[in-house]
């Protein structure tokens, strides 16, 4: 699987693409989404962005999406400029409290090609947001994540680098409701371990956090054993475990838990236990979603693969 | 001739007679005449044969004759031979007779009413006579035409209807059909839809045609055509029609978008809409149409948006780059012997890294990105300057910074004669990068929030003032801070560029040589290393020893480590001559021998290069 299309919808805002010269869309329903699209209006990024800050109403963006930032000369340019843009501009959107910075499918740049770079500007530019999201691992930085309001987080690679996931670890969201990280695999720089997740699990942080989304992760049966055992679940009501390579394993750590009986919702969506063992997920008497069952090409581990990759 | 109830034999034996020594006399008739001497006389011999046959395959039909159909069929082949002949005719006789032709089959057609074949025989016979005029002679065409609907009309047979539809959407299809009588054309296609029946696809082709020279004079007008082509896909579940409709929605976007451009943008919304039941094709259009949208020119012309500004690369050559450029950006990074800046210039981003510029005009505009970076004779940037991000990397002359400077991004980098920051210098929400200016010793207080502080070898820097708020993270290699500042507890730390935390930048000496070999991450490895100390480490990590021996400074030893994930680590142990200090050198893990990793040091490859005379 790759991720094919760009988002309709992000954080109950439908997504629109900018143009210039258009009326302003309504900010209360509408996320703006910035791309240099092929043979589009604009050939950089920077004149894109120029033309959305001089655009009447700009002021009143509450979601803003940014999709791909590279022109086709460069299709692999780092995100660096982009994030300078916006950050300096920052206090013209003063309203702004969703934030998507990524929203690139596999056509235009495949996840692990994505030159991510140092977006910790962001929390201290948007004071207000309680929204955001980034797609590609590369060159990922977090810096100190220190921010009042944050709701939700997500961070999505086909390689997460393990310090992207101490960066999280050390965060200090007081407001943070959804935590989402997509591991991926060590073939494209996702080097995490169980370890790494230590202070995320041990429910010292993220007090208010009630759902948990550990996904696309390539050791999903000890990721689940781990979770399984940890105290943040007593406060999870819905835990996402989907796009892995879950097999019986995990499904066994996740089922001799009390906490686990407790969520509300449990996603494994993609996965390669056996029907005995999502039987058995079915009988906590909590909502699963076990879809999207996938056969391993031999009884052997490795032979598992996550849902986004490359 | 009755031509129901039963039949007697009598009327059999006495009808039949007759009716086959016709057909043999007319054969014999046709026989006497030369097709291609008399060609006309031979066509009326093939007429009248044909209606011979025709009344007789009639007479074997009422008597239940098997040999109806094979008469039938030969009557039809008459009456096309006789066509065909009277085609081939002059041009100048050719008309006539094809007509003549025609007018004995519709004569016979409406003498034997119950035989439908000399119906379709007539209607197809105009209908091709009609295809042949379209490309000579558009007037006769649109008479015939008409007399084709008369036929269909007075006949009210379905199959002649649709071959005049068919013949209609024929002629609707010609632009110069179309363009000689819009009004005619557009009655004829809404005609020509009624009776419909297996004329989908010429209907829908002639509708293109005639959206498309409607488009132009009557978008009302068009759009209703529009409008029928959408009912008809929607209502049939047409991918032809479909395609028509996008592609006749794309023709009006292109015609209206430089005198109505919100009905273009309406237009295309409803294009989008539809991009569903379009399939792969619906990606394609709905792109096309977006471009033709976006054309900034288009837009430009409507009054929606301002100038477009380009970008343009100075020429290498240059030294100047005149005055009143207003572009996207200005980019002088080839031009190394640029030294004037034209007074004037407006743009979103200039960058003059390496050239030979010593000051910037004080009128000079840059929106988003100004990079002056090595600009090694630069002296002075201009007042009030207000731009996103500042970059001004090893600009080795620059000693001050102007007034009233506001950035979001300043990068210093390099900047070694850089000797204090101005008081009232505003930094918003981004980096501050002094990674190298030696000479400052302090920051000004009111600088700030930001979110990125990076003072990696600001060795005179040695306190960050309370009233800075630094979100992000925080650069002290090499700093003069020996300890982080309290109100910065809890951000993250680097090491120039590598993420460490707070005891490896002010308390290395807590570390153990245990901790540091067990850092699964390189980068931050070597910086435990060196806060902690090379010879500490070397022994306290129990290196092997590769080699010994003794200098003028006494005994030298090459120490190796193996590390897990990185390159060995290999030192050579020296004792300096003259202060008798031990010194630990790294040197690559190739080296085998003390004497080798000296020379090394020295710049040496072969160490028997290397004979140094006295060392100190």
């Amino acid at each position: 699987m790759t991720i094919s299309d760009n988002l309709s919808t992000f954080h109950g805002f439908d997504v629109v693409d900018f143009a210039s010269g258009e009326p302003p869309a309504d900010p209360a329903r509408t996320a703006v989404r910035l791309r240099l699209e092929y043979e589009g209006e604009f050939e950089e990024f920077a004149d894109l962005w120029a033309e959305f800050m001089g655009s009447p109403g700009v002021e009143e963006t509450q979601a803003l999406v940014i999709g791909n930032w590279a022109n086709v000369d460069d299709v692999s340019a780092p995100s660096d400029q982009a994030v300078a843009l916006i950050v300096s501009d920052a206090e013209r959107l003063p309203k702004l409290r969703a934030l998507f910075f990524g929203d690139i499918t596999s056509e235009e740049n495949e996840i692990s090609w994505i030159q991510q770079s140092d977006v910790s500007a962001f929390w201290g530019a948007f004071p207000n947001l309680e929204v955001f999201g980034v797609r590609g691992g590369n060159g990922l930085q977090l810096g100190a994540i220190r921010h009042a309001r944050l709701k939700a987080l997500t961070v999505e690679a086909g390689g997460l680098p393990r310090t992207v996931v101490r960066e999280i670890g050390d965060a200090d969201l007081p407001e943070l409701e959804h935590l989402e990280i997509w591991f991926g695999t060590p073939d494209y720089g996702g080097d995490s371990e169980p370890d790494d997740l230590a202070p995320i699990l041990d429910g010292s942080r993220f007090p208010k956090l009630v759902s948990l989304a550990l996904r696309n992760c390539e050791w999903a049966d000890q990721l689940a054993a781990a979770v399984a055992q940890a105290p943040i679940l007593d406060r999870i009501r819905q835990l996402d475990l989907s796009m892995g390579t879950l097999g019986d394993a995990g499904v066994d750590a996740l089922v001799a838990s009390p906490a686990v009986r407790r969520l509300q919702r449990i996603d494994i969506h993609h996965h390669y236990v056996s029907e005995a063992g999502v039987a058995k997920l079915k009988a906590l008497g909590i909502s699963v979603n076990a879809d999207d069952r996938q056969e391993a090409d031999d009884d052997d581990q490795s032979f598992r693969y996550v849902a986004v990759s490359e | 001739m009755s031509r129901s109830g039963n039949v007697t034999a009598s009327e059999v034996a006495g009808g039949r007679a007759p009716l086959e020594q016709t057909v043999t006399a007319r054969r014999s008739e046709l026989d006497g005449i030369s097709r291609a001497t008399a060609p006309r006389a031979w066509a009326a011999a093939q007429v009248r044969l044909g209606s011979a046959l025709f009344e007789l395959a009639a007479f074997y039909r009422v008597a239940g004759d098997a040999g109806a159909q094979r008469v039938l069929y030969q009557g039809r082949s008459a009456l096309r031979a006789a066509l065909e002949a009277a085609g081939e005719l002059p041009p100048a006789d050719r008309a006539t007779a094809q007509h003549q032709v025609l007018a004995d089959i519709r004569a016979l057609a409406d003498r034997q009413r119950d035989e439908p074949t000399l119906r379709v025989t007539w209607a197809t016979g105009v209908s091709a006579l009609l295809g042949k005029l379209l490309r000579s002679d558009l007037a006769h065409a649109a008479r015939i035409l008409d007399d084709l609907k008369a036929g269909a009309g007075a006949m009210d047979d379905p199959k002649v209807w649709t071959i005049w539809t068919q013949a209609a959407c024929e002629c609707l299809a010609n632009p110069v059909y179309v363009a000689a009588d819009l009004g005619r054309a557009l009655s004829e296609l809404a005609e020509a839809k009624a009776p419909l029946d297996g004329a989908r696809s010429p209907w829908l082709r002639a509708a293109m045609t005639i959206h498309e020279a409607l488009v132009a004079r009557d978008e009302a007008a068009a759009g209703a055509l529009r409008d029928e082509i959408k009912a008809l896909a929607q209502a049939e579940q047409d991918d032809d029609a479909w395609r028509v409709w996008a592609e006749t929605t794309t023709d009006a976007i292109t015609q209206v978008r430089s005198t109505d451009y919100p009905k273009a943008r309406a237009l295309l919304a409803e294009l989008t809409a539809r991009a569903g039941q379009l399939g792969y094709l619906g990606k394609r259009v709905v792109m096309t149409a977006r471009g033709l949208i976006q054309d900034r020119e288009v837009k430009r012309a409507a009054g929606l948006i301002g100038e477009t500004l380009h970008p343009l690369m100075i020429a290498a050559e240059a030294t100047e780059t005149g005055d009143g450029l207003r572009v996207s950006r200005l980019d002088a990074s080839k031009a190394s012997n640029l030294a004037t800046l034209g007074r004037g210039i407006h743009c979103r981003e200039l960058i003059l890294t390496g050239t030979a510029i010593a000051t910037l005009p004080d009128d000079v505009q840059v929106v988003q990105r100004l990079d002056v970076s090595a600009c090694s004779r630069l002296e002075r940037l201009p007042d009030n300057l207000n731009v996103g991000q500042l970059i001004a990397r090893d600009c080795v002359a620059l000693a001050a910074l102007p007034a009233g400077l506001r950035v979001s991004y300043l990068d210093l980098t390099g900047c070694t004669a850089l000797a204090a920051l101005p008081a009232d210098l505003v930094i918003r929400k981004g980096r501050l990068s002094l990674r190298g200016c030696v000479r400052l010793a302090a920051l000004p207080p009111g600088i700030g929030p930001l979110a990125q502080l990076d003072l990696s070898g600001c060795l005179n820097i040695t306190a960050v003032p309370p009233t800075i708020s630094v979100t992000a993270w925080i650069d002290v290699g090499g700093s003069g801070l020996t300890a982080m500042p309290p109100h910065l507890a809890g951000l993250a730390i680097r090491w120039r560029g590598v993420p460490i935390d707070a005891r490896i930048a002010f308390r290395p000496e807590t570390l153990d040589a245990r901790e540091i070999l067990a850092e699964p991450n390189a980068e931050r490895r070597r910086v435990m290393m060196e806060r902690f100390g090379l010879d500490r480490f070397m022994q306290d990590a129990k290196a092997q020893v590769l080699d010994q021996d003794r200098d003028a400074g006494g005994p030298r030893r090459l120490l190796r480590i193996e590390l897990a994930g990185d390159e060995p680590l290999v030192c050579v142990s020296v004792v300096c001559p003259s202060t008798q200090r031990q010194f630990m050198l790294r040197v690559p893990p190739t080296i085998a021998t003390c004497r080798q990793a000296i020379a090394w040091t020295a710049g040496f490859d072969n160490p028997d290069d290397y004979r140094p005379t006295v060392e100190t």
